[in-house]
Parts: structure tokens; sequence; C-alpha cells
């Protein structure tokens, strides 16, 4: 028991978690059919407002980091709005641009340490050991104090991830969550129906930069240093990756995607075949997978079919309208 | 002074105009973004690189293998990313992220074959300058925005005047029909996508002369930029991606001249915070095309 | 009878096209009003303007008395003005039941929080919201694929699915946008007799036609378009014999059938 709780798979499981509440924030975004690779521009946000908080005001994490969640929010709805008539490609590239620009912002500003950023951050994963050292002589369940606390680290992003997930899937079950689809579906049809089109879609993505922004501030608390090359244009598409991967039509597909591929690459760093490291060629092995992904299954691994849940869904016209067919036939109803 | 930094800026804007015109070919023809366009751009100034100083090639013959190699590449990325996905008929974001999976396949693959490091690309053309009155420009810069303008009108006239050309258009505004009128339409979208690549294999060429050196990482700053010219300039409008790329590279010369070293530290973030301001004035760019009256959502 | 309608001198141009030319356009309540006209008369582009999809370059659009061309279309909605789409434009991947219930969403308001904790009046809403469209579902017919998606729905069915979702915005004036294309003999019957049982639950129809048995039988006025200009009102018998509306459709040419 200790030793799969070493703490390299703890560690690695708080990193997982930490890209599974990103990769839901990019759904969340999605299902109102805005395909956004800005949201690792709002965790850059999350996450220096965090680091900021932490170093410059002492403040303490269960503040920073929901704050870090705040401010990415805050300037979402700026940023939603100012983007609202972009459609597609134009809306993805305009949060890129985002998303690049903040990085710049961010070396050039003063007091966020330029390009090396900033260090020394308060990690949470030390102050729970040091706690738990002040409590116990021995730590509990046979674990050393610093399992412990790593363990609980762990949990804890994990508890944000379940309650995040709770959160989606009953929102998607909901009105708003029929407004999202229906925007997502067809805009001018929503609107038509009574839906404010404008409202929805800057919440949806007020709601993903909140997430995104949290996960910013767990990164810079379980981390010691966070610099703006973290957060640049191969974030954003690893975010969407696990997505398109996992699957981008239920919500669990996002945390299967980053899951599946951040262990992946993690144990390709060991491995070694024909005497060659795979680790080097990791970043070949993501981009293989994505390929042959959108050819074989372009909805991603999992798939609304595959559940009884029914969230927001974003399968491909031809599928989707294959399997609703063969079903109606089987109802009886004449075509 | 000011029109100093015009041509400076000319000068590099030709070369992102060389690489926007591979994107908004692509586009026009396909309708998907091909994020590998980067490093198919990285491919031609490796090729050209090799080719200039391992075989000691001269400048022309260097550039033309390095059009041909990222030519090539484009074969590749057409029968691999995109030809598989045009049958399936999925949605846009498909191509997107395919095309991203195979930029990551060709960066790393040629950071694995030869490293990240950069290397020197010098080519004979001496140190000297050229001067026109109060203006000043290398001979570097020179060549590099005579050949950037005669690739630009090449283009122009094989689209307007070829039969390729004709049906290069035939297919950007309706593949259907023009398959019904007996145009190859694989064939061309083919010719296109070497074409395009061919193009930004010119453009890495043309900016390893420039800055003297080349890396396997170099695709990424120059594909960003690139789109950020080909939304500024309405996507798949090819006169829009020339205008886009030469107004950035002017805009970003006017930055690092008059912002200190304000403006230097910012000179990347012009491309994208320029796009950001038109777009939220007019979502479809400088030069697109509104996609209704006005309609209201 | 009040005007629960009033369109005055609506006009808009895209450029140099003038796609509707200062149109008058008055419905009374409790009626059936058509807007027919050939292709590219400007219909649909009207329905456009007065629901708020576009802006007028002139002219005005009164809705209950209230000036609604500066709104927007969900505004325009909630104010009790409803449509449906030439080209059905349902929410294929939801059932037919969920459609119906997303044309609820301007008469209810559930928010984020109520919604997610499910909390007592937001479980309320939804269970109402469910019986509202449960009977609308068997107002047009559709009861028995209530948990179908839209897309695999044939379609006539589609068509009515659209109307019941429209229905389920409670509107006081219906615009339904070539509700019978497509549709054979028995199947325009039926949606005449629903249209009929719309008007009787107090619901004033505009409706856009090609199909002129219907348009006759059906509407008890009215207003024919031709090039964006309105040049006939009228009763189904004074524009069936009116010149203008003759010379619209058929010509000048004396070969033309009857």
């Amino acid at each position: 028991m200790a030793e799969l709780l070493n703490n390299y798979y703890l560690q690695i499981f708080t990193f997982i978690g930490i890209n599974a509440l990103l990769s839901l924030s990019v759904y969340l975004v999605l299902s109102t059919g805005q395909l956004t690779l800005g949201n690792a521009g709002f965790l850059s946000l999350g996450a220096f407002t965090t680091a900021l908080l932490a170093t410059k005001a002492g403040w303490p994490w269960w503040i920073n980091i929901p704050l870090g969640g705040l401010a990415a929010a805050v300037v979402a709805v700026g940023l939603g709005f100012a983007t609202l008539r972009l459609r597609g490609i134009y809306l993805a590239i305009a949060t890129l641009g985002f998303t690049e620009t903040i990085r710049v912002l961010w070396v050039n500003l003063p007091y966020t340490g330029g390009s090396l950023g900033i260090r020394n951050i308060p990690n949470i994963n030390k102050l729970f050991q040091r706690f738990i050292q002040t409590q116990f002589d021995e730590a509990p369940l046979g674990l050393s104090f610093s399992q412990l606390a790593n363990l609980t680290v762990m949990l804890g992003v994990w508890l944000v991830v379940t309650l995040t997930l709770l959160f989606i899937i009953r929102q998607g079950k909901s009105r708003v969550g029929r407004a999202y689809t229906a925007i997502r579906t067809d805009e001018v049809a929503a609107g038509a129906m009574g839906v404010d089109v404008v409202h929805y879609k800057v919440l949806a993505f007020a709601q993903g930069a909140f997430l995104a922004g949290v996960a910013g501030g767990l990164t810079a608390h379980t981390t010691f240093a966070i610099a703006p090359a973290d957060f640049a244009f191969n974030k954003a598409v690893e975010m969407l990756t696990y997505v398109v991967v996992g699957g981008s039509g239920v919500a669990f597909g996002p945390v299967l995607g980053a899951t599946a591929l951040i262990f992946m690459s993690e144990s390709l760093r060991d491995l070694r075949i024909l005497g060659e490291r795979m680790s080097d060629y990791r970043l070949i092995i993501y981009g293989v997978l994505m390929m042959v992904i959108m050819v074989i299954r372009p909805q991603g691994i999992l798939t609304p079919g595959l559940f009884k849940f029914r969230g927001p869904a974003v399968p491909s016209d031809e599928q989707a309208g294959v399997r609703k067919e063969r079903r109606v036939r089987r109802k009886g109803v004449p075509s | 002074m000011f029109l100093q930094q015009v041509l400076n800026g000319i000068t590099q804007g030709g070369t992102y105009a060389l690489v926007a015109l591979g994107y908004t070919l692509i586009f026009g023809v396909l309708e998907i973004i091909n994020m590998a366009h980067g490093e198919i751009f990285m491919i031609g100034a490796m090729t050209g690189y090799f080719f200039v100083t391992k075989l000691g090639w001269g400048l022309v013959p260097g550039l033309a293998a390095g059009m041909v190699g990222a030519a090539l590449a484009g074969a590749v990325l057409e029968f691999t990313a995109l030809r598989a996905l045009r049958r399936k008929g999925v949605t846009n974001l498909a191509p997107l992220i395919s095309t991203i999976g195979l930029s990551l396949v060709l960066q790393n693959t040629m950071v694995r074959a030869i490293g990240g490091e950069p290397r020197s690309f010098r080519v004979p053309l001496g140190n000297g300058m050229l001067h026109f009155g109060p203006l000043m420009i290398t001979t570097a810069q020179a060549v590099v925005l005579l050949i950037s303008v005669v690739l630009m009108l090449a283009l122009q006239w094989t689209l307007s005047k070829t039969k390729l050309g004709r049906a290069v258009r035939a297919v950007s505004e309706n593949p259907e029909t023009a398959s019904l009128l007996g145009v190859n339409v694989s064939g061309v979208v083919l010719a296109t996508v070497m074409l395009a690549s061919g193009l930004g294999g010119a453009a890495g060429v043309l900016v390893g002369i420039s800055y003297v050196s080349v890396s396997a990482v170099m695709g990424l700053s120059y594909g960003l930029k690139g789109l950020a010219v080909i939304i500024l300039g309405g996507l798949g409008n090819v006169k829009g991606a020339v205008a886009g790329g030469l107004l950035i590279g002017i805009l970003e010369a006017l930055t690092v001249a008059y912002g200190g070293p304000t403006g230097a530290a910012y000179k990347d973030a012009v491309a994208f915070g320029f796009l950001f301001l038109i777009l939220v004035l007019r979502p479809q760019g400088l030069f697109g095309q509104s996609s209704a009256a006005t309609r209201r959502s | 009878m009040s005007a629960i309608l009033e369109v005055r001198k609506l006009t808009v141009r895209f450029g140099g096209l003038v796609a509707v030319s200062e149109v008058n356009l008055t419905v009374e309540a409790g009626q059936i009003v058509g807007l027919i006209g050939p292709n590219g008369a400007g219909k649909t582009t009207c329905f456009n303007l007065i629901t708020g999809l576009l802006e007028p370059t002139e002219g005005t659009v009164a809705f209950s008395g209230r000036q609604v061309s500066r709104l927007k279309p969900h505004q325009i909605t909630a104010l009790g003005l409803a449509r449906t789409f030439q080209n059905i434009r349902l929410f294929g991947e939801m059932t037919a039941r969920e459609n119906i219930m997303v044309g609820r969403h301007a008469r209810t308001k559930t928010g984020v929080v109520a919604g997610v904790l499910g909390l007592g009046p937001a479980r309320a809403e939804e269970r109402e919201s469910g019986a509202k469209a449960a009977e609308l579902l068997a107002f047009v017919g559709l009861a028995d694929v209530a948990d179908l998606p839209a897309k695999g729905l044939p379609y006539g069915q589609q068509r009515r699915l659209e109307i019941a979702r429209a229905l389920a915005t409670e509107p006081k004036l219906l615009c339904l946008d070539e509700p019978a294309a497509g549709m054979n003999e028995t199947e325009s019957a039926e949606l005449m007799d629903l249209v009929r049982r719309i008007r009787d639950r107090g619901i004033t129809v505009l409706i856009i036609e090609h199909d002129m048995h219907v348009v006759m039988n059906l509407c008890d006025r009215v207003a024919v378009l031709n090039f964006g200009k309105k040049i006939a009102d009228g009763t189904p018998a004074e524009i069936q014999a009116d010149p203008d509306v003759i010379e619209a459709y058929l010509g000048r040419d004396e070969d033309a059938a009857g």
C-alpha cells in the first residue's frame, strides 16, 4: 500500500487531476459551440494571480486559489464580449492570440519575474507535511509524512475534479444546459426560442475561465515556480487534445483524455525500445495518436452512446445521424 | 526615421505574407487551417540550409531546394493528415487537430534528428548596403524583399493566367461544381497544398537568410504570426494575406523603433494585439466578407 | 379588434439591393393572415425583420403596441412573438421533448445555481416544463416519438415539432414560414387543422405559404408581396381576382394557364 502511494505516483495523479480540471474547462466552453484556445491564458492568469498573492502579499492558499479563478473569470467576461461575433476558427485564433498576448505581458510586466517567472511559491504539499509533523510523532497508515501530505493534496485536487464533473453533468441536464446545447446546435434558432445567446455564451466562457484559473492556482501552489512559457500555445494545444482524444461529447471524456495521455507520456519516460528512450519520442507519439484518432474515431474515445448519461454532445454529423436512424426504425416509426 | 522603418517593416512583412499565402491557399481549397504550416516553413528552411551550407549550393538553387523540400513535405501532409479525413466528412475540428498532431510529429522528429539549437545560415551575399536616397537596406534585405515580391507575383500570375490557377480558384469556390465541370479536384488539392507549402518553404529560407540562422523550432513563432495575418486579411483572401503580412511587418518595425525598450519587448505581441483590436471592430477581418447583412445574435 | 402587429413602411437594404420596400402590414388579433408572393419576393426577409433577426433600414414594427424593431430576437420572443423556419431548424441531437423544453426557456427562470443544486423551485419548474412539453406533444400528435432525437424524425413530424416548440414559448402571435412545404394533400389538411386549433387557443397566426389551397382555405386575410413591395391586401377571394397578383405570379403572357 505504502509502495503504491509513493510520492512519485501521488504527484503524477495530482498533476493529472489539475489537467483534468483544465480539459473540463475547455469542454465546458466547447459545449456552447465555442472553440477556445484561451484557457491556457486563463490558466496563467490564475497561476500568476495566486503566485503574486502568495509571494507578495503572503495570503494563504485557500484564499489565493479561488481568487485566481475569480480573476480569470472577470477577464473572461471582457474577452467573451469582445469575441462574441467571432465564429469557429476565427474565435479559436483570437483566443489563441489572447493566450500569446498574456504570455508576452507576463514576460514584460514588472513584478512578474520576466521570463523566469515567479519562484518560491509556498507549496501546499510541504505545508501539509509540516502541519502533520506537528500533530503526530509518526504518520498514520504506515506512510511517511510527505506521503500523507501528498495524498491529501491529491485527494483534494480530485475532490475538486469530482465536484466539477458533478456540476457540469447536472448543469447539462438543467435549463441552462439545454440553452448551451441549443446554442451549440443552432444559435439563430436558440435566440428565436427565447434563449439570450449572448448571456449564455459569455457565461460559459467565464465558467471555463474560472475552472482554468483555479487549475492555475493549484498549479502555482503545487509546484515551486511558474514561468510564462509553461502557459503558451503548447499548453493550449495539450488541453484541447485531452478533450478531443478522450471524448468531446461527454463530461468524462476530457478527464479520461487527460488521464490516459499523461499516464502514457509518464510511462514512456523510462521505457526503452531498441535502445532508444521512448520519452524523447513522447511528443511524436502524441502527434501520431492525434492524427490516428481523428481518422478512426473523431469524437474521441468516450461518446454519449456508450453511456446512459446524456450530457452536451459534439458527435460527428454522420455518426449521430446513422445511430439515430437505426433506433427510429426499431421502434416501428415509418420514415 | 519613419520611412526607413516602413521599409524594414515591408521587408519583414514580405516573409509574413509568404507564410500567410500558404495558409490562405490551403484554406481556400480545403476550408481548413493547416496547423502544420509552420513546420513546413521550418522544413523548407532546413532543406535550404542543408543544400547551401553542407553542399555548397548558391542562393537561388538553395532556395529552390528549400521550396521543393517543403512542397514534398506538403505532399506528405496531404496524404497522411488531410486526404484520409476528407473521405469521412467530419467537422472542421478534426483536420485542425490532425494537422496539430502532424506539426508535433514534424517539429519533434526534426529536433530528435538534429537538435533544437539555432544554426548559422550564411549565404554568400556579402555585407553590402544599398542606398536609395535617405533610405538604406542591406543586400540581404534587398534580396529577401526582391524574392518575396517575385514569388508573390508568380503566384498571382499562376492563379489568374494558368489552367491550374483557374482550377484552384474553381475548387476554392465550389469543389462539387468544379468536379462536375471536369476538374480533377484531388489533383488540384494536392497541387495547391504543394504550392502553398513551397511558398512556406521559400519564406523559411528567406527568414533564415534575414536572421542568419535556422533552427528546428523556428516554425512556431512564424506559424502563429501567419495565423494572425490570415485572420486579419480574411481567410482565403490572397490579396488580404499579402496586405496583412506587410501591415504586420510595418507595425512591428514601428513598435520596435518608437516604443523604446517596451516596444522591443512587446514586438511579438503586436501581431495578435492588433488582430484582436480589428476583430472586435470587424469580425470578418480587414478584408474579409461579412457573412450577411446586419445580423444580430 | 386591436392590431396585434403593425408594420409601417418596413424597408431593408443590403448594399444596393432593396429586399423589402415600404411594406405596410396590419394583423388583427385572432386572425389567420397569409403572406404570399413569388419566390424571392421578400417574405422570409419580412419575417426576419419582424422577429428581430434583421435590423430594418427604415420603418417600424409594433407588436401589441410596442416598438420591437430594435430588440433582440430572444426579447421579442419573450414578448409573445414566435416563429418557425422555412428550412426547419430543430436541435437535431436533442429529443422531441427536449426541443420543446428549449421553447420554454423564456417562460422559466432557473439559473445555474438552482439548476445544479436541484432546489425546490428549480425542480418544480422542470416538472412544469415537462408537463407543458407533454401537452404540446399530444397537441401536435407527436406523443409517441417524444424521446426520439429530432434528427431522426420524418419530415412531416419535424415540421409539427417545430410548431410545437414555437408554441412552447406561449406566443400571442405565431409566424409560420412555409409549414406545408413538401407535404402531400393529407398532411396539408392535417396541418390546416392544426393551425385552426392553434387559432382556437387564442393565438394569432401569420403564415407564409406557397400552397394556394392552404392559403385560400385557411386565411382570413392575405397580403401579397412582389419584389419586396406589397402589391395587394385583402380576403382570399379579393386577391385571387386582383390583376396585379395574377400578373406577379403568372406574368402577362396570354398563354399562361389559369
